[in-house]
């Protein structure tokens, strides 16, 4: 009977997870032990056991190699903070001072830099409605009636009915109808979907608005949206004139305009400022990865006569690149920390979403952190094809 | 549990390692204990017993060549050393001692 060949994907998973001197040796009981079971239980039930036990070697191989591999070059040593680790670290800090510090503080002001201008942006294009108590019933004093739209009640109600209750206005707002807007209730009487609104506010249409009923007695002039079915046609402007007319044959019906165009001209400045921001953020990671992949090539290069004699005792090269990155790490992970902290007291008290708070102390550090893991490949792949001959006969 | 002791599955190892001679190994290992227990053993747990027993001065491995069946690739085999012997000899005595009178039905 012949032996279908073992699962080749698992059977590489096995040679790169197990130590070089038992590799040979575990993949040869593997296939041995997967050649018996093919024998008595068919090739289907053997491959499937091969990818449990390669699965499971590949696991506790990583875990073992982990947490219980004795001191030495190995990954557990390498990727712990150990008193010697700390003793190196401060003494690379004295002998390149300087260095260290812009590394650290550079990342730090980058993230300080993406958290301020995501918050003034957030600030410029999501301003709150001015409402409290938005569920409050006064069951006292004439109310007066509004309609919501889908947004608000999304956002004041949680989706929950909002007719027949009445808001109040906790601020004035230049475009509230008078008098003495803080002191009137309004009535929700309905329920509208959401509209594009006028003025745009933000870069999305699903604002919370209110919409009041307009007397003609204290308005000499209006804006109007209107949605016509099958999108705005040039007879439109016809058909609107004419409606216009038949309703108050004195009111005048003057530019007409497709709402797209509208909004385009009055978000202009809310994007020139977005992009801005936009650049100012990429610039900005692009000048803290440039930083970090210069002193990791620098870091490197002070480290290639260790790399050299690691490489002469038989490191292979994940040990060393678990070196440089876990160097990495340690340094990024201090920069992080520190434009977490500063990055976190600047956006307490900011009025940000919670949930966008937590997104942005999050995703700073983690774009930053990938940068600076993609600036570290390249130097890394360098200091691998050191010589450690060469190596040794660095100063 | 000291550095000397003896864990149930090491138990199993040394025992199979101790029937099969000098010429044991990883798969040899596993299949001697999955026919006389009945329990899967998973190359894993053979795998870090073995080292563990290695490292712990009671096994001595060395390589021996493969043969068509593992493709050629080398064995790692086997052997009990003295002192594997010796504690392995204490651990029989100490479970003897403990199911003296209780053996065959659990009874006083």
């Amino acid at each position: 009977m012949s032996i279908p060949p073992v699962p080749r994907f698992w059977a590489w998973l096995v040679g790169v997870a197990a130590p070089p001197q038992d590799r040979d040796a575990l993949a040869g009981d593997l296939q041995e032990r997967f050649a018996h079971r093919v024998e008595r239980r068919g090739a289907g039930a053997a491959r499937r056991w091969y990818r449990g036990q390669a699965l499971r070697l590949v696991l506790v191989l990583a875990l073992h190699r982990l947490l219980a591999a004795p001191r030495g070059l190995r990954f557990a040593d390498e990727m712990r903070f150990s008193g010697l680790d700390i003793r190196l670290g401060l003494r690379m800090l004295v002998k390149h001072a300087g260095l260290s510090l812009v590394a650290v503080f550079g990342m730090a002001i980058a993230m300080t830099i993406g958290i301020i201008s995501f918050e003034i942006l957030s600030n410029l294009l999501d301003r709150s409605l001015p409402v409290e108590g938005g569920d409050r019933i006064d069951l006292e004093g004439p109310a007066k009636r509004i309609v919501v739209n889908r947004a608000f009640v999304d956002k004041f109600f949680g989706g929950r009915t909002a007719i027949g209750h009445r808001i109040r206005y906790s601020r004035v707002q230049r475009n509230l109808p008078p008098p003495e807007p803080r002191a009137t209730w309004y009535e929700i009487v309905g329920v509208v979907s959401d509209f594009p609104a006028y003025p745009p506010s933000g870069l999305g249409d699903l604002t919370a608005t209110v919409y009041h009923p307009l007397d003609p007695a204290t308005v000499d002039r209006a804006r109007i949206s209107l949605r016509v079915a099958g999108g705005a046609a040039a007879s439109s402007a016809h058909t609107v004139r004419e409606v216009a007319t038949n309703v108050d044959p004195t009111l005048k019906v003057d530019e007409l305009r497709p709402l797209e165009d509208v909004y385009r001209d009055e978000r202009f400045f809310v994007l020139l400022i977005s992009r801005a921001f936009a650049v100012t953020t990429l610039s900005v990671l692009l000048l803290s990865g440039a930083g970090v992949f210069a002193l990791m090539s620098f870091s490197v290069a002070q480290r290639s006569r260790e790399i050299g004699i690691r490489a002469a005792l038989g490191a292979g090269p994940r040990p060393i690149l678990i070196a440089i990155f876990g160097r990495v790490t340690r340094q990024l992970g201090a920069g992080a920390a520190v434009g977490f902290v500063l990055g976190g007291g600047l956006l307490v008290g900011s009025g940000l979403d919670p949930a966008q708070t937590v997104v942005l102390l999050v995703a700073s550090p983690l774009i930053l952190l990938l940068t600076g893991f993609l600036a570290a490949v390249g130097p890394a792949r360098r200091g691998l094809a050191i010589q450690p001959s060469e190596a040794l006969r660095s100063e | 549990m000291g550095r000397h002791s003896i864990g149930e599955f090491e138990h199993l190892v040394l025992l199979a390692v101790l029937r099969q001679g000098a010429n044991a190994y990883g798969a040899s290992i596993i299949d001697e204990i999955e026919e006389r227990t009945g329990r899967d053993v998973s190359q894993a747990a053979a795998y870090l017993t073995l080292k563990r027993l290695e490292a712990k001065g009671w096994l001595i491995g060395r390589q021996k060549d493969g043969d068509e069946t593992r493709g050629k690739r080398e064995r790692r085999c086997f052997d009990l050393t003295a002192e594997g012997r010796q504690r392995l000899e204490r651990a029989r005595s100490e479970l003897a001692s403990m199911w003296e009178g209780l053996a065959p039905e659990f009874g006083r």
